[in-house]
């Protein structure tokens, strides 16, 4: 086990050192840098990315450390609250589909979830902007707050301010601004999830101690709760290292269409702006978060579920 | 009155076996049905309309489609702000985007599935590890940053977005390709086969391409969906094709500009990429059953 885990943090040294040879060779491209060597410019250049060190937004001019704490906070929110909504109710969701295989429900459904995993995001919030904050007037089209509100910036993030600020004008606006933006999120993970957890379930209902379980007479709940949810988490775990980079992808374009401040914003106004040292922090923060949580994941299911150590075989 | 058993047509041929597992699924029939109208409707319509979709007309600007009062026939779906033929630009489009996708995730499919090949078959374990992880760094950064880095390093246009995604699809096929040559190699038949003396290229091409065949499928119709959005979406952010080319995501970004002039304009171009995936999805599992069953017999040679 611990030579495993070894292994893995060399894995994840290894692929960092790429990461930062592909970002150096990112900057080259974009700053030429002239006459200067290429390796003593690497060795500086890498020390000041790993001390985040980031230097300074061509457009602003404000160091973009500080920039990116203003902005990280407000994508992070939508991605929690994303993932955790789509984790809470696409798991009942696969577990109930599975167990009412092939009836209308499950039928229904099914097509349904089809016609959801092919709409586009990027289309899906402007029809919701069109049909919610236009024509019937319930929700604002764009932002995280209403410009009138002035909340403290206690912690960075919009959601726990706003609660933090006992205002319930302030909370109800938070909540409302969040509405669309989370509801076209969470719609592709959801569906995802939904479909991973309804194949597995359904090769667990296969199973004779499940079989032998519900002969005993054990509530529906009961099984579910107990016996099908422990053995479909380390089926679903190993798609998430994928849900979470499709995710950044559509926040990315949600946030764009729905001007929330955050990182995808940031990024597009960047490539637009040519303010490329912002554009290489993005992708060296964003690379070695999802970098460091895939190389997290596999190590926690190791632990956690140690016959799944060599990942399941038919992906 | 009497049914004459000849033997030999008993016997289904491979194609009729194909088809008959195929069909057992209505909803993938009718995308295949939906699939091939789609794929003949943009590649044979543009010949038979004959309107050129860069041409502009200044006098015939925002006509509504020829069913709504005021549009005329020639203009089926009506025209846009320069007065050019709807209709034509949505088919040039489709087909751009379409094209584009194909080539990305046949790309990516050839370069991942070689590479997951040659790291699950390699016995040095440096090698193997190498080969395995040598694209993980583009697995970690979502597929529309490597767009804007693409198009930030080199210009905006649809080929450089084509490569991005198209590099943004590679890790999925080498993981796949790699967990199941994996699962193939240990069973006894590899080792037989590898007994009678079989060098590598046979072994893969004889005894292990075809039984992977089924996963490769699947992860290629899951790509090209993924490849479709991902590539009109890099067009509606405007870094993917530019203006006078059409293509399905700009096409509806500046459709939903205008989408109270008409919301025709933002709809359709919206409502065929869904349809585009969604019969490709359809297809793409039919395909991936009816290789799953085991009829890969075409693919091989014994």
């Amino acid at each position: 086990m611990i030579s495993y885990i070894l292994r893995r943090f060399m894995l994840l040294i290894s692929t960092m050192f790429v990461l930062t040879i592909v970002i150096f060779w990112i900057h080259v491209r974009l700053n030429p840098v002239g006459d200067a060597h290429l390796l003593p410019s690497y060795l500086s250049y890498t020390q000041s990315l790993l001390t985040l060190n980031f230097g300074k937004s061509l457009a602003t001019g404000a160091p973009i450390i500080e920039e990116m704490k203003l902005y990280l906070p407000a994508s992070l929110e939508l991605l929690t609250i994303t993932l955790l909504l789509s984790i809470l109710i696409g798991i009942p969701l696969g577990i109930s589909l599975a167990y009412f295989h092939r009836s209308f429900f499950d039928r229904s459904l099914v097509i349904i979830i089809q016609i959801c995993r092919s709409m586009p995001v990027y289309w899906l919030c402007q029809l919701l902007i069109v049909m919610f904050c236009i024509s019937i007037k319930i929700f604002p089209t764009y932002g995280n707050l209403n410009l009138l509100y002035d909340i403290e910036n206690v912690t960075g993030f919009n959601t726990i301010d706003a609660f933090l600020s006992h205002d319930p004008n302030i909370i109800k606006d938070m909540l409302i601004h969040l509405c669309l933006p989370i509801f076209s999120l969470t719609i592709l993970p959801l569906v995802e999830i939904t479909m991973l957890s309804r194949s597995a379930t359904l090769m667990v209902l296969q199973t004779n101690f499940i079989k032998a379980v519900f002969s005993r007479g054990v509530s529906l709940c009961y099984v579910a709760r107990v016996h099908i949810l422990r053995n479909i988490i380390p089926a679903i775990i190993p798609h998430l290292n994928i849900l979470l980079t499709n995710l950044v992808s559509s926040i990315i374009l949600v946030e764009v269409i729905f001007e929330w401040p955050g990182v995808g914003l940031w990024v597009t106004s960047s490539v637009t702006n040519a303010d490329y040292p912002v554009l290489e922090s993005i992708i060296f923060v964003l690379a070695a978060t999802l970098l460091t949580i895939n190389i997290l994941t596999e190590i926690i299911i190791t632990i956690f579920f140690p016959v799944k150590k060599r990942v399941n075989i038919k992906l | 009155m009497f049914i004459q058993h000849d033997r030999k047509t008993d016997i289904p041929s491979n194609t009729s076996l194909i088809w008959q597992i195929y069909k057992r699924r209505s909803f993938d029939v009718l995308g295949l049905y939906l699939l091939i109208t789609l794929l003949a409707l943009i590649f044979i319509l543009p010949l038979i309309i004959n309107i050129d979709p860069y041409l502009q007309n200044p006098e015939a600007t925002f006509l509504p489609p020829s069913w709504i009062e005021g549009g005329e026939f020639r203009h089926f779906f009506g025209t846009d702000e320069f007065g050019r033929d709807f209709l034509a630009r949505l088919l040039l489009g489709a087909q751009n985007t379409l094209q584009s996708a194909f080539l990305a995730t046949l790309l990516a499919m050839l370069l991942g599935s070689c590479i997951g090949f040659m790291s699950a078959i390699s016995r040095r374990s440096a090698q193997r590890s190498f080969l395995h992880h040598m694209f993980d760094i583009i697995s970690s950064i979502p597929s529309i940053l490597l767009a804007l880095i693409s198009v930030a390093i080199f210009s905006p246009s649809l080929s450089h977005a084509m490569l991005a995604i198209s590099l943004s699809l590679v890790p999925r096929f080498i993981h796949a390709t790699y967990f199941a040559v994996c699962h193939e190699l240990s069973k006894d038949y590899i080792t037989s086969n590898m007994l009678d003396g079989a060098s590598y290229l046979r072994l893969t091409r004889d005894t292990i391409l075809p039984n992977i065949l089924d996963i490769i499928a699947k992860n290629f119709y899951q790509g090209l969906s993924i490849a479709i959005i991902d590539i009109s979406a890099i067009g509606f952010l405007g870094f993917g094709a530019q203006p006078p080319i059409p293509e399905l995501g700009n096409m509806l970004a500046s459709g939903m500009d205008l989408f109270f002039i008409g919301s025709y304009m933002a709809l359709i171009p919206g409502i065929s990429i869904m349809l585009f995936v969604i019969s490709i999805n359809l297809v793409g599992h039919g395909l991936h059953r009816v290789l799953e069953a085991g009829v890969s017999h075409g693919f091989s040679r014994h």
